[in-house]
């Protein structure tokens, strides 16, 4: 289409407006009419009748949009405005294909038109034609030499590589990508975070760990300035787990422990590598000081010694220790841990002395529930029961009283203190419950309507107790319930 | 013992025992995708150590010239996780990020209803900077407070002088 002046290409903006703004409020026959107004008097003018299709669309009527705007599509539009349009047009009939022919129309008609060709790389994106995506970056990127454009290329690499079902595919677009940024890295053109991100991304998806690692150690790093402070340390630690380097990783998130001592994460990453290394290393070789166990548990111990000291509101430091015992059991080491962990009952009272008064307290201990034995069960309960009074009703006497009533009960119903009763226990416990929801109601009347009460859990725990009860009463059926006819009136699962 | 990492997407099959407390917003997909997108440094999750979703922070970074700051678009910890002191943590994380992005200050909006809310962000050093008249939409609408923390690059701490009249949301840069 030949080029309009750009005082022509006003007067059309100021005709198109009422057309855009009553689309905008929704009122589409209305819009309807102003695009008919406008193409009487511009009958063939792009935009109105693309937009004309739209209002059209929006009313129901699809055929008519369709036949409306294929017509001008035919015509190989190319200027923003009706692109734009007809990008609406084929989002909302949800057709994306149809963006790209049509932007590839257009920029076949103008291929040095930066803008086009931007919009050609987006409808691209929209279906997912990688193939296609990468070369018109690279045609951009041709015509104006800018880092965001070589690296969408990048990009696109990456993401057929990721979409691709055969490996050796997958490997070629991944080393494509590779070699691209590295010819930037040599010519020192990397600009950007992102791009030092994009380029560990392919490494690590390639399973370059070493190379990762040489990325972090060298000058790109100090280009990654917008992420958390722990951001860099953190894959540095996660190459050296992959790379089974467990000693490195282990003094990574040592540090990491010592500078965000309460971020859970770096607790279990480094107990998983410290025994990885336990396990690779031969007990008969390495004395008591060597002893990789030994040095973590003095570690861990260390902290959480600080942690109380300090009256410190970390959770993390108390639980350490007990993340070591529940790794050593996993892996088949339960007779290390009294030695390296201590009594994991003493270390659950100390994080329930202090915490149990919080609503996480049970969440926070529940994975840790299976190093108690059998028999320290009952001596703990009694231990916790003793942290806070009850008036002569077994009632709490305050706030604080009541969660870590509710952290109570939920610890021995889940060391299986209730696996014994039976149904009418079942039954006369969940009333014990609700009766204590009655009668602590008081305690927290003040509180706003948007906030959990401290004392709703124990109708939780009786809802429980009720299931319970009622399971084992009525005699399980060997098959479910028929679903209730439509056709008849009556009773059913609804 | 917080986990404080990324936002992930499929975190939001998990987070409805955040969501589903009454002063919680839950926006589209789009809304989380976008700040996905374009500010993930400051979308941070917290997660406890049997993998619960404890709460989590989203925000930007906007405006021009002084103006440049960075804004808490939302903040939310669960009702069984509060009261440990994650708000701050988050707060903290999204503070930094502004300062390395070398943002004046750290705004956000807060219903004037919301006391705790209010508290927190005052004992955390932000201040009311305006009153936005009817910004929440609702029945009825309600009014929210403006709340600043200026950051280092603000030296003269402009940008905390309160304002000595409401606004209206469409006054908003």
């Amino acid at each position: 289409m030949a080029g309009r002046t750009h005082a022509e290409d006003c007067v059309i903006e100021r005709r198109l407006r009422p057309i855009y703004e009553w689309l905008d409020s929704g009122v589409n026959k209305k819009a309807v009419q102003e695009a008919d107004k406008v193409l009487r008097k511009q009958p063939n003018l792009h935009c109105a009748r693309v937009l004309k299709g739209l209002a059209l669309l929006r009313m129901g009527k699809e055929e008519e949009c369709l036949a409306l705007v294929g017509q001008v599509v035919k015509e190989g539009p190319t200027d923003e405005t009706t692109l734009q349009a007809l990008t609406i047009c084929y989002r909302e009939m949800h057709q994306p294909e149809q963006i790209c022919r049509v932007y590839e129309v257009a920029v076949k008609g103008e291929p040095g038109n930066e803008e086009l060709l931007s919009h050609l790389f987006m409808s691209y994106v929209r279906v997912g034609d990688y193939k296609n995506q990468q070369q018109t970056a690279m045609k951009l990127y041709k015509l104006r030499p800018k880092n965001p454009y070589y690296f969408w290329a990048v990009m696109s690499h990456v993401m057929q590589a990721h979409k691709s079902v055969d490996p050796k595919g997958k490997e070629v677009s991944l080393l494509l990508a590779e070699r691209m940024v590295n010819n930037f890295v040599k010519n020192s053109k990397i600009e950007a975070e992102a791009e030092v991100m994009t380029y560990l991304h392919i490494l690590e998806t390639q399973g370059k760990y070493e190379e990762a690692l040489a990325v972090l150690d060298g000058p790109l790093a100090s280009k990654v300035v917008h992420q958390p402070e722990n951001f860099l340390s953190l894959h540095r630690g996660k190459y050296h787990m992959c790379l089974g380097q467990w000693a490195a990783a282990a003094a990574v998130y040592r540090d990491l422990i010592h500078r965000e001592p309460d971020n859970w994460q770096h607790y279990v990453e480094y107990i998983r590598s410290v025994i990885h290394l336990t396990t690779t290393t031969t007990t008969t070789t390495t004395t008591a000081a060597e002893d990789p166990l030994v040095e973590a548990s003095q570690f861990l111990s260390g902290v959480r010694q600080r942690a109380v000291e300090e009256n410190s509101k970390d959770r993390g430091p108390l639980l350490g220790l007990l993340q070591l015992a529940r790794a050593l059991r996993e892996a088949g080491k339960e007779d290390k841990i009294p030695q390296m962990c201590g009594d994991p009952a003493d270390l659950l009272l100390t994080y329930i002395e202090v915490y149990g008064d919080k609503m996480c307290c049970f969440g926070d201990i529940v994975n840790f529930l299976p190093l108690i034995d059998e028999e320290r069960v009952s001596g703990l309960l009694e231990r916790v029961r003793n942290l806070y009074r009850v008036t002569s009703a077994g009632v709490p006497v305050d706030v604080e009283a009541v969660y870590r009533d509710l952290c109570w009960h939920q610890l021995r119903r889940a060391l299986g203190q209730q696996e014994g009763l039976t149904a009418g226990q079942h039954q006369s416990f969940a009333n014990s419950l609700v009766n204590l929801y009655t009668n602590t109601q008081n305690l927290a009347a003040n509180m706003a309507d948007t906030d959990i009460r401290p004392e709703d859990a124990y109708l939780i725990l009786a809802a429980h107790s009720y299931i319970k009860a009622i399971q084992l009463t009525s005699p399980p059926s060997t098959s479910p319930p028929p679903p209730a006819n439509p056709g008849e009136g009556g009773a059913g699962w609804g | 013992m917080t986990t404080l990492r990324p936002f992930r997407c499929e975190d939001m099959f998990h987070f409805n025992n955040v969501n589903l407390d009454p002063l919680t917003e839950t926006y589209g997909l789009s809304f989380y995708l976008q700040y996905l997108a374009h500010w993930p440094e400051y979308f941070q999750v917290a997660e406890s150590s049997s993998g619960v979703i404890m709460g989590y922070i989203m925000g930007k970074a906007e405006g021009h010239g002084d103006n440049w700051h960075g804004h808490v678009t939302a903040l939310t910890v669960a009702p069984e996780y509060r009261r440990l002191g994650l708000a701050k943590q988050l707060m903290a994380i999204l503070e930094d990020i502004s300062e390395k992005k070398r943002c004046y200050f750290v705004d956000l909006f807060v219903r004037v209803s919301n006391l705790v809310a209010i508290t927190m962000y005052k004992k955390l050093g932000y201040i009311v900077y305006r009153t936005v008249l009817q910004y929440y939409s609702g029945d009825p609408d309600e009014d929210a407070y403006d709340m600043r923390k200026a950051l280092s690059r603000d030296t003269q701490q402009k940008s905390v002088i309160p304002l000595t009249h409401p606004v209206r949301p469409e006054d908003i840069e």
